[in-house]
């Protein structure tokens, strides 16, 4: 649906002015999912996005949405592909002097549809996004959950196959973030909208989207599905990043406790164990502990739930000998988690 | 010598009717030409939705240029192009022209403003929505600025009708001229604050030519725009002075 081959996009001119934004992005966002693009203030995510619809050019590379290579486009065809692209604003971008149905009918105005085909659409999207009541009132009167359910509207107004959301929920409280999220994935659901949202919230990325990429100074450095990504980050800025929602760093008091206990006790050794799925049903500390002669301590650990699979991440301190140990590392391997070992420094 | 008030309350009507038909026309003209002037100014900026350089330095300077000359330099200096546009130099419409020429880049600048103004977001919206340069003009820029833009022409016509004070000059008539006349012939006031200050030199340095054809007026034709028939090249000297002061 949406296809970046080697996008590069430079600012300025100059050697002492010359600003990298992208350096080489290839993407490829399916249609019908929820992508998300994750990274740090100033990594190029509002560039990226905005090199789907060309409100920035990239300065090389080849930008396709709907199998048409937009760079090749006129302006006037450009203006008629942009329509099928909607997008969404963290800070809305609402026209003040407009009532909720004057925005929503903006994009339809602009197209020359007839007023009675307007009238009909914008009540439609209100009831979709749930804010029949409100149409005309100003987006003054409105909170920021309801404008942004106002900009939803408006970008689905032309019927779009693709929904671009520039840090959509970034200016919203945790509550409203989830309303908001929960209506960007019944626009999915309902209407078959592919959806690329770039944020800064791993909390986002983990409760609506399926794939993530980390974009980390203008390079895609991961990408994968979510869960992949929450249960194996393979960088440090998206450990980071997974840190933010599961934390699964030691309390400080817990840390000392175990660096004393290690010195004096040099038959333990501790593990992280990430399970999830069909794992996280089975006993399978209870069973360690009952088939190999070792004692399991869970010292830290969090179990959330992603797209509907439960998954949970364990700090455990095994103690016994060291064959022992072995074994029960062997056999938990066996079960379909993954475990491991913790250096005392990485605690 | 007692005040002879006849001629009083005819002729402060007569002027505020110059000043109105002065201010009116004039603002309309300036409307027309300065809100395009602002908006042309905005698109075509370095990263406006039209950018071209040239045409924004261009228009820019000239602008500037316009906007430093002193209104009353300016009436004097378009003299042949006034007379080129209406016919005559001198007299209330005639005032009109340079009334014009001193306000639209005046409303070109103020519009300008409230146009940047506008969130750079509302512009994005709308390019993303696949709007045209003119519809972002007029369906986006326009209604989001208005009500800045109300603000700026408000402003505009204060500036206005004192502009039309200097326009006096011309002998375009109008409530001020009608006051520098009867407060520097009659009222004799001390020069207290600077207002009255400036309209009293502008009264004296207007007196020799006008003065002069009051007195040789008759009854009826007193009114202020018949004061000065004709700028007298000594007249003109005389104010050309009085802007160096």
């Amino acid at each position: 649906m949406i296809v970046f081959q080697d996008v590069r996009k430079v600012y300025g001119k100059g050697k002492a002015k010359r600003v990298e934004a992208l350096k080489g992005i290839n993407l490829h966002v399916k249609k019908g999912e929820i992508f998300g693009v994750i990274g740090f203030s100033g990594a190029g995510k509002s560039t990226l996005l905005r090199c789907v619809n060309l409100l920035e050019r990239p300065t090389s590379g080849k930008v396709i949405v709907d199998g048409v290579d937009l760079l090749s486009l006129s302006p006037k065809e450009l203006r008629k592909q942009r329509k099928k692209i909607g997008m969404i604003f963290q800070h809305f971008n609402l026209l003040h002097s407009k009532t909720v149905f004057g925005n929503v009918a903006m994009p339809l105005i602009i197209e020359g549809r007839p007023k009675h085909e307007i009238e009909k659409k914008v009540n439609q999207l209100l009831s979709f996004v749930g804010l029949e009541d409100k149409a005309n009132q100003y987006p003054e009167q409105l909170s920021g959950g309801q404008k942004q359910r106002v900009g939803i509207a408006r970008a689905l107004a032309t019927d779009p196959h693709i929904l671009l959301c520039d840090e959509a929920t970034s200016a919203l409280d945790p509550d409203t973030t989830r309303s908001v999220l929960n209506l960007l994935k019944k626009v999915r659901d309902e209407l078959g909208i592919t959806i690329l949202m770039i944020t800064h919230e791993m909390n986002v990325i983990r409760d609506a989207c399926d794939r993530v990429a980390v974009l980390e100074d203008g390079v895609i450095v991961e990408e994968d599905t979510v869960l992949n990504v929450f249960t194996e980050p393979k960088t440090e800025i998206a450990r980071n990043f997974v840190r933010t929602v599961l934390n699964d760093s030691v309390p400080p008091t817990v840390r000392e406790w175990i660096q004393r206990s290690r010195s004096e006790n040099s038959n333990r050794r501790l593990f992280r164990i990430i399970f999830k799925g069909a794992a996280t049903n089975e006993p399978l500390l209870s069973n360690t502990a009952k088939r190999f002669p070792v004692d399991l301590n869970i010292l830290h650990g969090t179990i959330t739930e992603m797209q509907g699979i439960p998954f949970g991440n364990l700090l455990v301190d095994v103690t016994g000998d060291r064959e022992a140990i072995e074994q029960a590392v062997q056999y938990m391997q066996s079960q379909e988690v993954i475990i491991k070992e913790v250096a005392d420094d990485a605690i | 010598m007692p005040f002879d008030w006849s001629w009083f309350w005819p002729e402060l009507w007569v002027s505020i009717e110059q000043t109105l038909y002065m201010v009116g026309v004039s603002l309309v003209f300036a409307i027309l030409i300065g809100i395009p002037l602002g908006v042309i100014l905005v698109v075509t900026r370095e990263g406006g939705i039209l950018e071209q350089k040239i045409v924004f330095t261009v228009l820019s300077t000239i602008i500037n240029i316009f906007r430093s000359i002193p209104f009353i330099i300016l009436v004097v200096a378009i003299i042949p192009f006034t007379r080129w546009v209406v016919g005559t130099a001198t007299g209330t419409t005639a005032a009109i022209v340079p009334l014009v020429l001193f306000t639209a880049p005046y409303i070109g600048r103020l519009v300008e403003n409230s146009l940047l103004e506008v969130d750079k977001g509302v512009i994005e919206v709308a390019q993303a929505m696949g709007a045209t340069p003119w519809q972002i003009i007029w369906r986006f820029l326009l209604p989001e600025a208005l009500g800045s833009i109300i603000m700026s022409l408000t402003i505009a016509t204060i500036g206005l009708i004192g502009a039309t004070a200097m326009a006096g000059a011309v002998g375009a008539g109008g409530s001020a001229t009608w006051r520098s006349l009867t407060v520097t012939s009659s009222f004799k006031p001390k020069c207290r604050s600077s207002p009255s200050c400036c309209w009293s030199f502008l009264s004296k340095s207007s007196k020799p030519s006008g003065i002069t054809s009051r007195k040789s007026c008759g009854e009826d034709d007193r009114t202020p725009c018949r004061l000065i028939r004709r700028p007298t090249k000594a007249y003109r000297v005389g104010f050309t002075g009085f802007s160096v002061l």
